[in-house]
């Protein structure tokens, strides 16, 4: 009997200690609770001083945060202005006042042990540019235990704040990031460094890729000599990469040169090979297209059809090939993507 | 000879009872650390770059409907104001007996459209294919009814991209649930699939398609699946998904990969439990081609879904699951304690098939046994005491935990008054909740015994 009165004893201890966090719980909810009311009213209250002061540049309506719940009203209305604002001489003012105002609030976030806090810090610092707390970015990106998210955020702040410096910290890190966390690091840096990356072949390849990619995306066409070299590297991905960014900004090679795309057994090869493929004249390509608009992926003849539709006799080509090819899945290709381009096109 | 019976059973009762507390304790741990890691991230845990179509993946949405006319708009609506930057909606008429394919064709200005289907997933015959002229990117398959399983198969091969997400008729979407769960398959491209959080809607205010205002029900019984959810999401899942373990993602919101779908095989047809029979054949194969692979749980992509309000309903429900969860472990029966599938076969099928499968048969018999001591007296009366207390510690404790966590989670959305109504109702689960369910899942069993299979109908009010 003894074990059952000490189990009871313990049962009704835990329901105590259960009952008292829940009061904790239910303090705290309330608070939270009241806490977002007052942000609220104070967003409210500060929104025409923030306008005056950080678009029409009224100096004498700058407001200084004081209590925590305007703080975060602050930063909610800035974040606001950084989502929607373009002009350069507006940001750089927001920037200039977060930094002078709340730098030091940052960084005794990002000193804490909290670590949830230190990523709202990093958040906020990438998102206002704080310079002024770039060092304690990068002594934190030195350090070996810290988490992905934070390794993440950090290599985008310095990547946009100090571009030169990235690749050292990320080579620190480079084994618990996916490609495309790579490729968004990359993406933060300017023109000027990604031309630097890709002219000079960077020996590591993931950071090479991630350039090549972020320079398809943004088209940019100057490299695109060093990009035609990158056709002959000894790495496939880094091949496909540049090929990619020739289906964007083009190239003057015959399109002949990139046949062995053309009957690869890989999707994304043969999807390559149709965007390239649009950016030569429809009379020398149509043959290659058809038969891609024809293909067993559907990726590919979606690819396929695209490229052709960018043709001015785009139309006149599918017109004929719905006359003259029987192939069912590329008809429904075809209206698919039709009907997905234009809300008008009459539907069957 | 009596007694040493009575004592054989009684000690097999509290060793199965002690198993079970223990590995409930050990999954709240893993779960505290997990969700006190991802706490008070300010933003919806979101990277912009994840609104851009190069960096995550295009989705194809599979929506199967069966008798779902009063949400499969909301539904919809929901999904058409995710923030992802590409994607296509399939709805999978079932061959529904009420209109929901009246209400979608009139709702989204649909058309009867040509479109060839490849078959690479075996599903019943489709009588015609619809899409919107409103938005192109909704699509609608008509079909035979074959249920639910069969409907997704038929969704799988109208979908174009290389990624699917299914979604239940009757489910709300929070604006960046998809690309918080997408964020998973960005992030690591081991992943296959990946399923969020479900939480019960009823009581809170949805104007098209949009949770506007999270509330509560009054009804207790719904209220208890609120605090149920909570336990089996919160504490098993997070736990299961932190050693790719996860045998049951949810079929109400899960994305997958599709190549590897269509290389098991796709959702199979004659189960009922189809979702965790597709997740337990993805671990088999992961595990026979030696893949690094794998499967996800977030605790964070919320997912709203109705809640049964009568007990009928639930009983349909709950008999249907635990019914899916006999069928799924029989199938797959080799995986138990089998080395080649490592922790899955010592840790997880045991689980699933002690704690969570035959745990009713053991939780009825020791029922039995308490108002057997409570008749009989003297004796037994010392252990009914016991195994009351274990059942409270079973029942109760960790329900009131899990009340705890979730308002801990959601401070933003739920009102103290929600929180107590909850916290009091979790003492009382062991009187008429648990017992409630007990039944109803013995129900299951009886029904697999019987190999009496059928998807089965919910009354729907409406979120």
């Amino acid at each position: 009997m003894t074990g059952v009165v000490w189990l009871s004893y313990g049962v009704v201890a835990a329901f105590i200690v259960l009952v008292l966090i829940m009061l904790y719980v239910s303090i705290d909810t309330k608070n939270y609770q009241k806490r977002q009311q007052q942000i609220k009213r104070d967003v409210q209250e500060h929104t025409a001083a923030c306008y005056r002061y950080f678009i029409e540049g009224d100096d004498d309506s700058c407001v200084i945060a004081n209590t925590n719940e305007e703080f975060e009203a602050i930063e909610e209305i800035v974040e606001s202005y950084i989502a929607y604002v373009e002009d350069e001489a507006i940001l750089t003012r927001i920037y200039q006042y977060m930094d002078t105002y709340y730098s030091a609030t940052y960084r005794r976030q990002l000193r804490g042990n909290d670590t949830t806090k230190r990523i709202n810090a990093l958040y906020q610092i990438m998102d206002f540019h704080i310079i002024s707390l770039l060092p304690e970015v990068k002594e934190m990106l030195l350090k070996k235990h810290i988490t992905l998210k934070e390794c993440f955020i950090g290599l985008k702040i310095v990547a946009t704040l100090e571009e030169e410096s990235t690749y050292k910290f990320y080579v620190h890190h480079k084994s618990k990031l996916a490609a495309n966390q790579v490729t968004m690091i990359v993406n933060c840096m300017t023109d000027d460094r990604i031309y630097d990356i890709v002219d000079h072949e960077h020996t590591d390849i993931e950071w090479l890729v991630a350039a090549l990619k972020v320079m398809a995306k943004r088209q940019l066409a100057y490299s695109s000599l060093v990009v035609h070299e990158l056709l002959h590297h000894d790495v496939q991905i880094v091949r496909d990469e540049a090929l990619q960014v020739l289906s964007a900004i083009g190239t003057e090679k015959s399109l002949m040169d990139f046949e062995e795309y053309f009957y690869s057994e890989d999707v994304e090869s043969r999807m390559l090979f149709a965007k390239l493929a649009s950016q030569y004249k429809l009379e020398d390509v149509s043959a290659y297209l058809v038969v891609l608009a024809q293909d067993k992926s559907f990726l590919v003849r979606q690819a396929a059809i695209h490229a052709i539709a960018q043709y001015p006799k785009g139309q006149e080509m599918f017109e004929r090939m719905l006359e003259t090819i029987d192939d069912a899945y590329m008809h429904d290709s075809i209206h698919t993507y039709l009907k997905g381009g234009h809300e008008h096109v009459a539907l069957d | 000879m009596w007694h040493w019976i009575n004592l054989f059973f009684q000690t097999l009762i509290l060793i199965y009872m002690f198993i079970v507390i223990g590995v409930y304790v050990i999954m709240l741990i893993f779960s505290l650390i997990e969700l006190y890691r991802g706490r008070n991230i300010s933003r919806e845990s979101v990277d912009e770059e994840l609104q851009d179509v190069d960096y995550v993946y295009p989705l194809s949405i599979l929506v199967p409907a069966y008798n779902e006319s009063i949400n499969i708009i909301n539904t919809v609506q929901s999904l058409l104001s995710s923030r992802y930057p590409e994607y296509e909606i399939i709805i999978i008429n079932d061959g529904s007996k009420d209109d929901t394919l009246e209400v979608a064709i009139t709702h989204f200005k649909m058309k009867k459209v040509h479109r060839v289907i490849q078959t690479t997933l075996p599903s019943k015959d489709v009588r015609g294919i619809y899409q919107s002229t409103i938005d192109p990117r909704i699509l609608m398959i008509d079909k035979e009814n074959g249920g639910k399983a069969d409907s997704l198969n038929s969704g799988i091969n109208l979908s174009k991209y290389p990624y699917f997400c299914s979604i239940d008729g009757d489910c709300i979407l929070g604006e960046t649930s998809l690309v918080q769960v997408m964020e998973a398959f960005v992030k690591d491209p081991n992943v296959i699939a990946a399923g969020g959080n479900v939480k019960i809607a009823n009581g809170s205010d949805i104007q098209m398609g949009t949770l506007m205002r999270y509330g509560m029900s009054d009804k207790p019984l719904v209220m208890m699946q609120v605090i149920e959810y909570f336990r089996a999401f919160l504490m098993g899942r997070i736990t299961f998904s932190r050693f790719n373990m996860v045998f049951i993602i949810s079929g109400a919101f899960s994305i997958f990969s599709k190549k590897e779908v269509v290389e098991v095989g796709g959702y199979l047809r004659d189960t009922i439990g189809e979702d965790m029979e597709l997740v337990v054949r993805l671990h088999r194969l992961i595990r026979k081609k030696q893949k690094s692979k794998k499967i996800k749980f977030l605790p964070y992509p919320v997912c709203w879904t109705e809640a049964p309000e009568t007990y009928q309903q639930l009983k349909r429900q709950r008999s249907r699951w635990h019914q899916g969860l006999m069928e799924s472990l029989w199938r797959n029966k080799q995986i138990f304690a089998n080395p080649k599938y490592g922790k899955l076969g010592f840790i997880a099928f045991p689980y699933f098939l002690f704690i969570e499968c035959l745990g009713p048969i053991i939780e009825f018999a020791g029922y039995l046994y308490v108002i057997f001591a409570f008749f009989t007296g003297g004796v037994y009366l010392e252990f009914a005491l016991l195994l009351l207390l274990l059942f409270v510690i079973n029942g109760a404790l960790f329900s009131m935990v899990s009340v705890i966590m979730e308002s801990w989670l959601m401070k933003r959305y739920i009102s103290v008054k929600d929180i107590w109504r909850l916290f009091v109702l979790a003492i009382t689960e062991i009187f008429w909740y648990k017992p409630c369910t007990l039944w109803f899942r013995l129900l299951g069993l009886w029904n697999y015994a019987r190999g009496k299979s059928s998807w089965g109908e919910m009354v729907r009010k409406g979120l």
